[in-house]
């Protein structure tokens, strides 16, 4: 093709609508010029050639295999299990005030006895309910 | 769960949607729609070769991991090809990389690019027309992959491979232009 300018309207002519000037202008030349029909019919055939030579399919049982995959590999869990995420998330905010109101109470408790151990901390009483039917503890604390 | 019937019925979005909320046969049929597309994408892209069926599995697999975020902004179709255009592109780096460190490896298999000389008796139109396609640039095999391929317009094709309208329609003229130099000596068998 000599024309480059020819030869850039015959190509994209094949890809998108020309403007009508250089609609005409093509015309007129593949009515004028052998070559250039005989090349337009060359880029036609190879467009052809290159539609037909498509494969179109995968080896055998694709989904099969496919979903075998997702299952094995656990993605599927993944995000099946996005539900409980959200969940969990949503409870997320729960917890964290929970959390705080915790390590307040552990500090009053820290704060108003008169020790720092574990006990205190956790508001535990040295006297439990077998302290109270103690008959032993009951007679040291009338002496008191 | 949609039996398989039910499944034919609905839009993609709507078995995109079923997918997300765990219904397997609901993305069944979205492999099935979308599965023929894609091969020729990416056998296109690669060449006929065992690979090509991973990468399509991969395709699928990362759409699936990625679902919850397909807007339907673009037809299902056209974001599945995005990704196996992309994926294809991945492999053929990684070829060219093994091929770079693997001078014997080339030796055994031969290169990618083909010898016209190997199929002057072959008369298979197919196979000439792939190996022709594997002789070009990357930028412009996939513009004619998903034009001629695929079948998709100027628009779509360029849209996929994020390019202006006038970049597309530049590649796809050089592209044709290539591949009937290479194709020129076949031209009686096509």
């Amino acid at each position: 093709m000599k024309n480059k300018k020819i030869e850039t309207l015959l190509y994209k002519s094949l890809d998108s609508s020309l403007p009508l000037l250089e609609d005409e202008l093509l015309e007129n030349e593949l009515q004028n010029s052998d070559e250039l029909r005989s090349d337009f019919r060359q880029i036609n055939r190879i467009r052809k050639a290159v539609e037909e030579s498509a494969v179109t399919s995968f080896k055998p049982f694709f989904e099969e295999r496919l979903l075998t995959k997702l299952n094995y590999t656990g993605i599927v869990d993944e995000n099946l299990s996005l539900w409980s995420n959200t969940l969990a998330l949503s409870f997320r905010q729960i917890g964290f005030a929970a959390m705080f109101i915790l390590i307040l109470l552990l500090s009053y408790n820290l704060k108003s006895g008169n020790n720092h151990s574990i006990e205190n901390l956790f508001g535990k009483s040295k006297y439990g309910i077998e302290y109270a039917y103690d008959p032993v503890s009951d007679l040291l604390r009338s002496n008191k | 769960m949609v039996n398989n019937s039910e499944a034919k019925r609905q839009t993609d979005f709507e078995l995109v949607e079923l997918s997300i909320n765990g219904d397997q046969s609901a993305f069944t049929e979205i492999v099935r729609r979308h599965k023929s597309k894609i091969a020729s994408t990416i056998y296109g892209m690669i060449g006929k070769c065992d690979d090509a069926d991973d990468i399509g599995q991969e395709v699928f697999i990362r759409f699936y991991k990625t679902m919850k975020n397909f807007r339907g902004d673009s037809a299902l179709g056209t974001y599945l090809t995005r990704i196996a255009i992309n994926l294809s592109l991945n492999e053929i780096k990684r070829r060219k990389l093994r091929r770079f460190f693997s001078y014997n490896e080339m030796l055994e298999n031969g290169s990618d690019i083909a010898d016209p000389a190997s199929h002057e008796k072959s008369g298979e139109n197919k196979e000439i027309i792939q190996k022709a396609l594997q002789t070009l640039n990357t930028k412009y095999r996939s513009v004619l992959v998903l034009r001629l391929v695929d079948g998709y317009s100027t628009e779509e094709t360029a849209k996929i491979l994020n390019l202006p309208l006038g970049t597309a329609l530049s590649r796809l003229a050089r592209a044709q232009k290539k591949l009937k130099e290479y194709i020129q000596p076949y031209m009686s068998d096509l």
